[in-house]
């Protein structure tokens, strides 16, 4: 407890060691002084001969102390001390961080939320995900495409690779019973999927081995989700039978709550995968929809077994080339798997989130350098007290550290409010609006905060910290406190820096521009339908009864007719496919004439099956020929209308109408052709696309469909049309859930959502980096004509008239922007081709681009004038008298 | 900015000097530089940017202890004792030095290379 002691009693320890030293040097004096000296004489030599008194005192402090942390510790409370006493500095620079962490941690906790989450599965590190490629490469994930029935079979039985492969399904099922008929997302799974993933459930078992044979699978785990919504979380459930899809299947077990794999909002139930015998006809091998995951064996790793799969799909494609031709197959880990589905959006939000840091970090870099000239002196003396260079740099490193961590501290709050008006932003989108819930702060991202801040402190911080100290300790002091070259070469630091900034910012603005540009030409575009008025309903007709197609086709025409004869009603109609609704749904295709192609080499086209009346629901205006017709059922010859993109593809140079194409619609080529009877307007796909592409549609009576969107075009407010339309359906079949329905508007807005929200948020990150840019300008300006005030007076005295002193500082200014945009645009180059993490790769023309940079170079200089103008007017205020009498 | 092993003989040397001094009778700092040089007929001198915390690092280890009291010109000074503890030490210090001369004495001694 010696330590203990000494700690306490060290004040008096100091105290005494003052002073003997004190009395030591009397003792010396006064013993010179008897030798004859004077006492002024005896002073100086006791001094010369016992050395820096201080120093001494503080070597022998020393003894007692653990330096290191005692001296940071007093570096800190001077730090504090330095901040309290210049609360402006303090709250630009702290301020000016937190915006730029805030930035940061706010993408981070959505990247954290899902692309770092560990999947909650027994050792994830050992599972990968099966996907195979399109040989088309067309589209978002080609290359992660699902696995078909066929394929899993074989690849589970051939690979030596794994410990066990696995499938999973998904599939609606109506849930039925007490209380509304409801939709809910299930996952069809293997019969060990559970084991082989290591997840247990909470209540009740997994599913047993022999569960996947037909006749033995009426048995489903419930999530916890469901569980506590439709049955109250009541134990008893377990045995019960519930009805799916108008079948009976007893419930087994309740999965634990905190199983996810993926990010997208998980199944509520899980049943038996069982295969059809005709799953593995010929026809059916080009059907892909497994999801397929494999543990490793041990020896195994994600590389050797992507290599068996590539050897294992060439097998695949040599003995079936007529469905597997060109198609490959990989291995990947489960992490990669599910950070790839946010990828390139979220790098390119963190990108430009990390630019605004760097630029907040530049600018209080620059805010350093300038205070640094007024405390120059103070370092000065300090280095002739005896302080060490290393000590100077630690103190300067230890007051940017408290900046950062109040900055961080601040930038935390402001990231939580960010959070959540991001989360706000994206819970307009059933998709995106769960990366809003997976987003938070927890402890991953206060983490990243503290590691950001620490790492702009050392940033921001060490430029000043080696330049203040660098000092010529004799000139400093001599010259008082105008150093001119200290200064000239802090001021040519300063202006690199500022330089820097509008680079960066420049580089910011330009990317941020391109995107808006992008955003705005998807807003100005016509979507080719009039959106105004209309409600739509997804029907997705799962129930039993349905699984004859001739049943779907009666159900959705009595509902259309049903609907059709409401009052206030213009026209009811359906579709497969709802565009901008649903992912688009395309199909190859071959024109009835041209030579034979294989399946991977035919053309492709956007397909919808739908009622006559749709397209007038939807207002897509028809060009040429005729529309379907009601008469156009299963007994007739088969008809299709096709679009004008179709047309300028396929057709160039002949009349379309007439002529017969085959639409593979199915896995087996089907032996019908369908004549193109019309031509119809083009639709857009989804918000993102801009291009039209080709779209092929074939009346719902002769191709159906059990998932259809009803689309009604009413003569009032289309949202208060909902019930009625809900009551419709019911008059056809008391059983049938039906999605929330939507009006078009909405389902437009949603589909534009994802996209809107990272433009607000490349566009607010800009925004806050043109600002600090023109902070930085700005206070570089303001710092060197406060430099330079003595002169200005010198030239005004001299008859300089005030517009030369304004046009003296503002030049300087521009010279400084004119350099950072040079630097900038050559930073910026790149992002001519910037891809912006769009879904598809469907951009505007690059040449399209230049307004863009132009407009972003005219901002910046924009901001570098105002910057520098108001010091330069600020300049033109000086007083010759007063600043020469300062002197 | 001379460092302590430019001003010292070897590291210890001062503190077992300092030890030496303070086994014949207590002092202040002082007296102890006056003392050692006298000793050491001026050939020695002591820094008063060592010694101090030379002393401090004694105190710490409890080799001396401390005292205020009143010097004989009437001074109030600070008078160091050796401890039980230091007294010990100082004799291992003496005795390690002792051998350490004699081995550099005879690789020095003229004719036995």
């Amino acid at each position: 407890m010696m330590w203990l002691k000494q700690l306490f009693s060290r004040r008096r320890l100091y105290g005494d060691l003052s002073e003997e030293i004190q009395e030591h040097l009397e003792e010396k004096i006064e013993e010179l002084v008897a030798g004859g000296m004077s006492r002024k004489e005896a002073t100086y030599a006791a001094r010369r001969e016992f050395g820096n008194v201080t120093l001494t005192e503080e070597d022998s402090r020393t003894v007692w102390q653990w330096p290191s942390i005692e001296d940071f510790f007093m570096d800190v409370r001077f730090g504090a001390r330095m901040l309290r006493k210049n609360p402006g500095f303090a709250a630009v620079t702290i301020v000016t961080l937190a915006i730029g962490i805030a930035a940061n941690t706010t993408i981070f906790s959505a990247v954290n939320g899902c692309m770092l989450r560990r999947p909650r599965i027994k050792d994830p590190a050992r599972v990968v995900v099966i996907v195979t490629a399109d040989p088309a490469k067309e589209g978002w994930g080609w290359d992660r495409q699902p696995v078909s029935a066929f394929d899993f079979v074989a690849w589970r039985e051939q690979s030596r690779s794994f410990e066990a492969m696995v499938a999973g399904e998904q599939q609606e099922f109506v849930l039925s019973g007490e209380g509304q008929p409801e939709r809910v997302l299930g996952l069809r799974v293997s019969a060990d999927y559970f084991h082989s993933l290591g997840v247990e459930v909470a209540l009740g078992r997994t599913f047993l081995a022999d569960e996947d044979q037909s006749g033995r699978n009426r048995v489903v785990i419930l999530s916890d989700g469901l569980w506590q919504r439709r049955f109250g979380s009541n134990p008893k459930v377990m045995g019960e039978v519930v009805r799916l899809n108008g079948e009976g299947y007893t419930v087994i077990g309740v999965m634990s709550s905190n199983y996810r794999i993926g990010v997208y909002g998980g199944p509520e139930l899980w049943a038996p995968l069982v295969f059809p015998p005709e799953s593995f006809l010929p026809a059916s091998r080009g059907n892909r929809s497994l999801e397929v995951m494999a543990r490793l064996k041990s020896g195994a790793s994600v590389e050797t077994a992507r290599a068996e799969m590539v050897t294992l799909a060439q097998r695949s494609e040599q003995a079936h080339p007529g469905t597997s031709k060109g198609w490959s197959a990989s291995a990947m880990s489960i992490q990669h798997y599910i950070a790839d589905e946010f990828g390139v959006g979220m790098r390119l939000q963190m990108g430009v989130a990390l630019f605004v840091l760097l630029i907040a970090c530049v600018n209080i870099a620059s805010l350093q350098l300038a205070r640094g000239a007024e405390r120059q002196t103070e370092f000065a003396v300090r280095t002739a007290l005896g302080a060490g260079r290393f000590r100077l740099v630690r103190q300067s490193l230890v007051e940017s550290l408290l900046i950062a961590l109040a900055g961080g501290g601040l930038g935390l709050l402001l990231a939580s409010w960010g959070v959540d008006l991001l989360r706000r932003g994206l819970s307009l989108t059933a998709d995106v609006g769960s990366i809003g819930r997976e987003m938070t702060i927890d402890h991953t991202v206060m983490i990243f905060t503290l590691g950001v801040s620490v790492l702009a402190a050392v940033l921001f911080g060490l430029v000043p910290a080696v330049h203040q100290t660098a000092l010529g300790l004799h000139s400093t002091l001599k010259e008082g406190s105008r150093a001119i070259s200290q200064s000239k070469a802090r001021h040519r630091t300063q202006s690199v820096l500022v330089t820097a900034e509008i680079a960066l910012a420049l580089v910011l603005l330009i990317a941020a521009g391109v995107f808006v540009q992008e955003f705005l030409d998807r807003v100005h575009a016509g979507f080719g339908i009039d959106s105004n008025q209309v409600l739509t309903a997804n029907i997705s007709l799962s129930n039993a009864g349905y699984k004859d197609s001739s049943k779907q086709a009666a159900f959705f025409q009595e509902a259309i007719q049903r609907l059709a004869a409401l009052p206030g009603v213009i026209s009811a109609g359906a579709t497969s496919t709802l565009p901008l609704g649903d992912y688009e749904r395309t199909v190859t295709f071959s024109i009835e004439g041209r030579p034979a192609l294989s399946r991977t080499e035919r053309g492709r086209t956007d397909y919808f099956a739908i009622s006559p009346d749709y397209l007038r629901a939807l207002g897509i205006p028809l060009i040429r020929g005729r529309n379907f017709l009601s008469s156009d059922s299963a007994q007739e010859p088969p008809v299709a209308l096709v679009n004008q993109a179709f047309v300028r593809r396929y057709f160039p140079n002949e009349d379309s109408i007439g002529k017969r194409i085959r639409l593979d619609t199915s896995g087996l080529d089907r032996p019908d052709w369908s004549e193109i009877v019309g031509v119809v307007g083009d639709v857009r796909d989804s918000f993102e696309q801009r291009k039209y592409v080709p779209q092929a549609y074939e009346p719902y009576t002769q191709k159906s469909s059990s998932v259809m969107t009803l689309v009604v075009r009413t003569g009032s407010d289309p949202a208060a049309f909902a019930p009625t339309l809900r009551r419709a359906v019911w008059g056809v079949d008391k059983d049938q859930p039906i999605a929330a329905a939507q009006t078009m508007n909405q389902v437009m807005a949603q589909s534009g959502a994802g996209m809107r929200v990272a433009n607000i948020l490349i566009g607010t990150f800009a925004g806050l980096g043109l600002a600090l840019a023109a902070v930085g300008v700005f206070a570089v300006m303001a710092y060197a004509v406060a430099q330079r005030t003595h002169e200005i007076g010198i030239r005004m005295a001299l008859g300089a008239r005030r517009s030369d002193v304004l046009r003296m500082v503002v030049k300087k200014g521009l010279v400084l922007g004119a350099v950072g945009i040079g630097s900038g645009l050559a930073l910026a180059a790149p992002l001519v081709w910037l891809k912006l993490g769009l879904v598809n790769d469907d951009l505007l023309p690059f040449d399209q681009r230049g307004p863009v940079f132009l407009a972003a170079v005219f901002l910046i200089w924009l901001a570098a004038l105002l910057a520098s103008y108001v010091p330069a007017w600020r300049a033109t205020k000086v007083d010759p008298i007063l600043a020469l009498r300062h002197e | 900015m001379k460092t302590r092993e430019q001003r010292d003989l070897f590291p210890g040397a001062l503190e077992m000097m300092i030890l030496k001094t303070l086994k014949r009778q207590p002092l202040h700092g002082y007296a102890l530089v006056q003392q050692i040089k006298r000793t050491s007929n001026d050939l020695l001198q002591i820094e008063e940017g060592s010694l101090y915390p030379a002393l401090q690092r004694l105190l710490k280890e409890e080799l001396v202890k401390a005292e205020w009291g009143i010097s004989s010109t009437n001074r109030r000074v600070r008078t160091y004792k050796l401890t039980a503890k230091g007294a010990k030490h100082l004799e291992n210090e003496v005795s390690r030095f002792e051998k350490m001369l004699e081995g550099i004495t005879r690789v020095l001694a003229p004719g036995e290379s």
